[in-house]
């Protein structure tokens, strides 16, 4: 877990103070909400449709038991109890008052922490792997040079308005926890076949009206070169990027509309005039970085049977056993997925107790912090398998414990219209709609991974381009319609979704994602063959077949 | 009068009604016949010509110490109150249509 300096303390602490200046004078009327307008965005706070919103940082998504109580207080006081876990491992909370927004971002910087650059044309939270400091395919922790990142990209004055939002996602792993393919910039930490340690740079991923899947600029970086090449990489967006239409001012149409040789060579050119400059990273300034973070002493403990302890316990325990748990690169640890999508709430939302009920068990159970995944999950990164059942004895009581991480009800939905300013459609009452009719586990153990994403607009904050299963809500005429898609994924053959046909009404909707699923049931070759692969092996045709028949 | 445009959601209907959010706390509120605001739909003064619908955004526009983004969208009337047509502005005057996350199940 990072910790700041001096440095990192005085700048949120400043940026508090500031803003509660811009709100006491809004308030007053002094300055007009034209006026006030990009201040607030300038530190999360947004406008929705029954409120503000406002958007709290996390970096890479990594939250201290102090950071937990923390959210928990500003959910009890000065919100209506809960808080929301988004996409991109923030926190939103949906109901604050103007005039209580300083006090919650003095609060947020007494625990190092902030809303600096959650909204806005500017270079956003950076994002990583879940199992970042854990995994056992992992080359290196990302989370420093994330920091790094963080670090070099606030304030930034170069990039503080770009064509449009901007948003890096960083892995260690071989295997793509962190979607780096559909990101402004995705960066993977590779070494070459000298053996040196470096960076793969992926560049024009992302979703939205026009989604793309990013493309490879440079295969090897020396590690050294990160931050020169990134704001290469940012000059020529922000000089070339087009600023003439929002929904082409993304870096993926650039990239899209020159291709990626051309890309390349001119972000080669501006980096050779900036590779050797003040930006040059050494390896005791990387050591410095790390070195703030507080890294957990792991006790030498064997691997526990986890087989057997499945065997004699419940059902529902040994479900979780199952479906919830993820390996850790120590013996005798395990991160376990805390869902936070049981059959009757809303994907993401958690309550201050609850937040309350994670943050002790951090503390005694899990070296301290949490890390929110961008699946809008929690992950306890560092349990002891000996210490599983009292662990899940808490979450039971919290009702934290749904055992379906992964499985079909385990869905990413972003607010829609039931509180976005921009929707076209609900999906929350959807997600709770399909939650409710696949609430029987044995059927969604028997169907295994399937990954289902629901946006409320083509803005896709739900991602649903990468969902096996994708809906997007659309307005038909003012009538909420739902358009479904299949094959999206955005791991490491990240690929993007196809419509399967005409939309469906909210009442259809449900049924249709049944029949998709049945449909897979029915003609797969064997269990073994998981809902992408029959997809990538059938294609479209069996569903459209199933859903639409001969019409 | 503010030198803004005057700004009018796609919607369709009879009527035109004025809304905004407030400064304090960003609620939706609709404009009455007396020009002041109320957080409910059905008190707000639905008006059927552009001429009157301009004056009275006009005049939400001068509002803007209490209020934010003042805009008109088209509604219909129903035994003499305003209505909305669209499912955005529907949820936006009645508040969300799904369960807010309180109160916790473990608490009961
Ligand atoms: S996808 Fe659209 S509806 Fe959903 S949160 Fe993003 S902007 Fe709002």
């Amino acid at each position: 877990m990072y910790q700041y300096d001096e440095h990192d303390q005085r700048i949120v602490d400043e940026r508090a103070a500031q803003f509660r200046g811009q709100v006491q004078r809004r308030l007053a009327g002094e300055i007009t909400e034209n006026e006030f307008k990009p201040l607030r965005l300038q530190n999360g706070l947004y406008m929705q449709l029954h409120a503000y919103m406002l958007r709290v940082a996390v970096p890479y998504g990594l939250l201290s038991s102090a950071q937990l109580r923390a959210l928990a207080t500003i959910a009890r006081d000065y919100d209506k109890g809960y808080a929301h876990f988004t996409t991109r491992q923030n926190v939103q909370y949906n109901w604050p008052e103007l005039e209580d927004v300083p006090k919650i971002l003095d609060l947020l910087a007494s625990v190092q922490m902030h809303a600096i650059q959650t909204s806005g044309n500017c270079i956003r939270n950076t994002t990583s792997d879940p199992l970042a400091g854990i995994a056992a395919d992992e080359l290196e922790d990302p989370r420093p040079y994330c920091e790094l990142i963080r670090q070099w990209s606030t304030f930034h004055p170069e990039f503080a308005f770009l064509p449009r939002k901007f948003k890096i996602a960083v892995t260690g792993s071989r295997t793509d926890r962190a979607a780096v393919r559909i990101h402004d910039i995705g960066i993977r930490i590779v070494d070459n076949d000298a053996g040196e340690r470096g960076f793969e740079i992926l560049v024009g991923g992302g979703l939205g009206r026009t989604p793309h899947i990013a493309k490879v600029v440079r295969d090897f970086l020396p590690y050294e070169h990160l931050l020169s090449y990134l704001e290469a990489v940012l000059r020529v967006y922000n000089r070339y990027g087009r600023r003439d239409n929002k929904y082409k001012a993304r870096i993926k149409i650039q990239v899209s509309e020159w291709g990626v040789e051309k890309f390349a060579a001119a972000v080669e050119e501006e980096w050779g005039h900036i590779k050797d400059s003040a930006t040059a990273l050494t390896r005791a300034e990387i050591d410095r970085i790390k070195g703030r973070f507080h890294t957990p002493s792991f006790e030498a403990l064997p691997n526990e049977d986890l087989d057997a302890l499945a065997l004699t316990s419940d059902r529902e325990f040994a479900r979780f056993l199952k479906n919830n748990l993820r390996p850790h690169r120590v013996p005798g640890y395990t991160a376990i997925v805390i869902s936070t999508k049981p059959k009757d709430r809303a994907p993401g939302d958690v309550s201050d107790s609850q937040l309350e009920a994670l943050a002790d068990l951090a503390d005694r159970f899990g070296l301290g912090h949490v890390v929110v995944m961008h699946d809008q999950n929690v992950m306890m990164p560092n349990v002891k398998q000996a210490d599983l059942k009292a662990v899940y004895a808490v979450l039971e009581e919290w009702d934290l414990h749904t055992a379906n991480a992964g499985r079909v009800t385990d869905q990413i939905c972003c607010p829609g219209l039931d509180f976005c300013n921009l929707a076209n459609a609900r999906s929350i009452p959807v997600a709770l709609r399909i939650a409710e009719r696949f609430d029987d586990q044995d059927y969604l153990d028997d169907l295994g991974d399937v990954s289902l994403k629901m946006s409320g607009c083509i803005n896709a904050c739900g991602h649903h381009h990468v969902g096996n299963i994708g809906i997007l809500g659309i307005d038909k005429a003012g009538v909420e319609a739902y358009q479904l898609m299949l094959g999206g994924d955005p791991g490491d053959e990240a690929s993007l979704g196809k419509i399967v046909g005409r939309a469906f009404s909210s009442d259809e909707i449900v049924d249709a994602v049944s029949t998709v699923l049945d449909t897979y049931a029915t003609q797969r070759e064997s269990a073994d063959e998981t809902f992408l692969d029959f997809y990538r092996r059938a294609g479209l045709d069996p569903f459209k077949e199933s859903l639409y028949g001969t019409d | 009068m503010s030198d803004q445009t005057l700004a009018v959601a796609r919607s369709f209907g009879s009527h035109f009604v004025i809304t905004a959010n407030t400064t304090d706390a960003g609620a939706p509120v609709y404009l009455r016949p007396d020009r002041t605001w109320s957080a409910s739909l059905t008190d707000a003064h639905a008006v059927g010509s552009e001429d009157e619908r301009d004056d009275l955004l006009s005049h939400a526009q001068t509002q803007e110490h209490d209020v934010c983004d003042p805009y008109a969208f088209k509604v219909n009337v129903e035994a003499g109150a305003a209505v909305a047509t669209t499912t955005r502005e529907r949820i936006r005057s009645q508040g969300p249509t799904s369960p807010l996350r309180r109160p916790d199940a473990a608490q009961g």
